[in-house]
């Protein structure tokens, strides 16, 4: 990699700043510190992104100074909402050493496949990257270059935090580097694979939440270099999905600042990808039903709140620019076809059945499986995300007018990606099984 | 497709910015016309990007033999493909 891209790369570290006010308040103090390293970096991406596009729908051309210190003032401004939070309980101590040798061979798996070319998406050059070097040279989300009718096939309407992070590193290293897109894949898998276990550990036993976080990991890791994800939204979706329903699940959540932390962290979903919304309505759903007793409006929006913000900015743009008004599909919205209901699912079943034999999707099953016996019900959380996000692929593939299995096979396996960090998330929730009774207890004592 | 792509990579010095390029294969192949025309979208940003057989590009960039007419004046030639500037008629 040349030093354009090592500069295209060092840039994206610096989304850690604006995000370091937030994470440095003291509400955040026992997130152990790899986590809470991380979630700055990825909160500060939120609030870069969100910057870029206000900016770009008030006309303000972008510049990078300007956009972090905007994204420092907000970062400031919600350590404000988050004052008061406080983590109950200290995280259990590191443990799961195997889990973490576990998660480093998938890694380093990834970044191999990353660095021979083997996982690299099409879609990079197909839109994801064009988009994005075209915004660097424009300085801003070129409204004309989106409305070009030939361009069609770069979906305009696609939420904008990808394109929106690829223009600020390409202005800063002063080209797109697409060698350095690609090595994304790696870099935040090692990065979800440093912050997930200290994210769990708050809520669950050191070793569980080590071995939940690498089957999380190794399955990315093997659905990302068969599904070709390197270099495109699916891995910041799949980081920031990651991070958001494990904060849902940690003790955080029951705190002003945690509840704001996993809107932000779902809102970078969101912002990522479609298929982000779904999870995250979901998820967040789930979450607020289990506390309607208490009426957690103030919660929900704070949960709500990053996400409504950062699409409402991105679809006021497109409305302004006589661009888009929401998402589109293929065909008309609601033109449902269940006619190709068993075509859609035999496609489903063999897409996802040679994804490396299934293997990602059934090993996470099989362990929830496993431990559902003894399962929390705030496993119902990643659940939720799981099934609305299902639903979601369910209903897309049939809201068009011809048989969706050519569709299907080229991105199914990338659609459920998050579906085995899911149920690995909610098998993390399972109770340790009771021990058995003492031999002494067993016995009739002696007179 | 990699070898027009490495192609690609090495013409995006030699077409000026804001010069107009089509990419075509040789012998033409419609639906790698338009791989080629979205991978030129990438890789030459600076450069406005027509169709296949546009008559308006002023540099012609051919994947695969040498075309038997030439476009114009042959700029760069590879086991890739060739670069051509079309002489204004």
């Amino acid at each position: 990699m040349s030093g354009g891209g090592v500069l295209w790369l060092g840039t994206l570290l610096l989304l850690a700043l604006p995000g370091a006010p937030l994470l440095m308040h003291p509400a955040f103090a026992r997130i152990p510190s790899l986590a809470r390293a991380v979630l700055a970096g990825a909160a500060g991406a939120v609030l870069v992104s969100f910057t870029m596009t206000v900016f770009a729908l008030l006309g303000i051309p972008w510049s990078l100074p300007a956009i972090l210190a905007v994204a420092a003032v907000l970062s400031f401004l919600l350590r404000r909402a988050a004052l008061g939070g406080g983590v109950a309980a200290a995280p259990s101590a590191r443990g799961g050493w195997l889990a973490s040798a576990l998660s480093a061979v998938s890694v380093s798996a990834a970044f191999l496949a990353t660095a021979a070319g083997s996982a690299s998406s099409p879609d990079l050059i197909f839109f994801w990257g064009p988009k994005a070097q075209r915004f660097a040279l424009s300085r801003t989300v070129d409204a004309a270059y989106l409305g070009d009718p030939s361009l069609a096939y770069m979906h305009a309407y696609y939420p904008p935090l990808v394109t929106n992070l690829y223009a600020l590193a390409s202005m800063a290293a002063g080209r797109m580097s697409w060698t350095a897109a690609t090595l994304l894949f790696p870099l935040l898998l090692a990065a979800l694979a440093a912050a997930l276990p200290g994210l769990l550990r708050m809520g669950v036993p050191a070793a569980r939440a080590a071995a939940a976080a690498a089957l999380a990991v190794g399955a990315i890791a093997v659905i990302g270099m068969e599904a070709d994800i390197a270099g495109n939204g699916e891995m910041p979706l799949l980081l920031f999905e990651a991070t958001g329903v494990g904060l849902l699940l940690s003790p955080l959540a029951a705190a002003a600042g945690g509840q704001l932390l996993a809107g932000l962290m779902l809102a970078g979903a969101v912002t990522a990808k479609i298929e982000g919304l779904p999870l995250a309505l979901g998820a967040i759903a789930v979450w607020l039903w289990m506390r309607r007793a208490s009426r957690p409006w103030g919660a929900g929006l704070r949960l709500l709140g990053p996400t409504l913000l950062s699409l409402g900015a991105w679809f006021a743009f497109g409305a302004a620019r006589h661009l888009f008004l929401g998402y589109e599909g293929e065909g008309r919205f609601l033109d449902f076809h269940p006619e190709y209901a068993g075509v859609m699912f035999r496609a489903l079943a063999r897409a996802l059945a040679t994804t490396a034999y299934g293997l990602p999707y059934l090993v996470p099953f099989l362990c929830l499986l496993a431990a559902a016996r003894r399962i929390d019900a705030s496993a119902a959380i990643p659940l939720g995300g799981m099934a609305a996000l299902v639903a979601f692929g369910v209903f897309v593939y049939l809201d068009r007018p011809s048989d969706p299995t050519p569709w299907i096979a080229w991105s199914a396996p990338r659609v459920f990606s998050p579906v085995p960090m899911l149920l690995a998330l909610a098998a993390a929730r399972a109770r340790a099984a009771p021990a058995p009774p003492a031999p002494e207890a067993a016995r009739p004592s002696r007179p | 497709m990699a070898s027009g792509y490495v192609l690609l990579r090495n013409a995006a010095d030699r077409i000026p910015a804001g010069a107009s390029v089509a990419v075509a294969t040789s012998p033409r192949d419609p639906i790698r016309d338009e791989y080629f025309q979205r991978f030129a979208i990438a890789l030459l940003p600076r450069a406005h990007v027509l169709p296949a057989g546009s008559e308006e590009a002023e540099f012609v960039i051919v994947v695969g033999v040498a075309p038997r007419e030439p476009p114009g004046v042959l700029l760069q030639n590879s086991p890739e493909g060739s670069l051509w500037h079309r002489v204004p008629r």
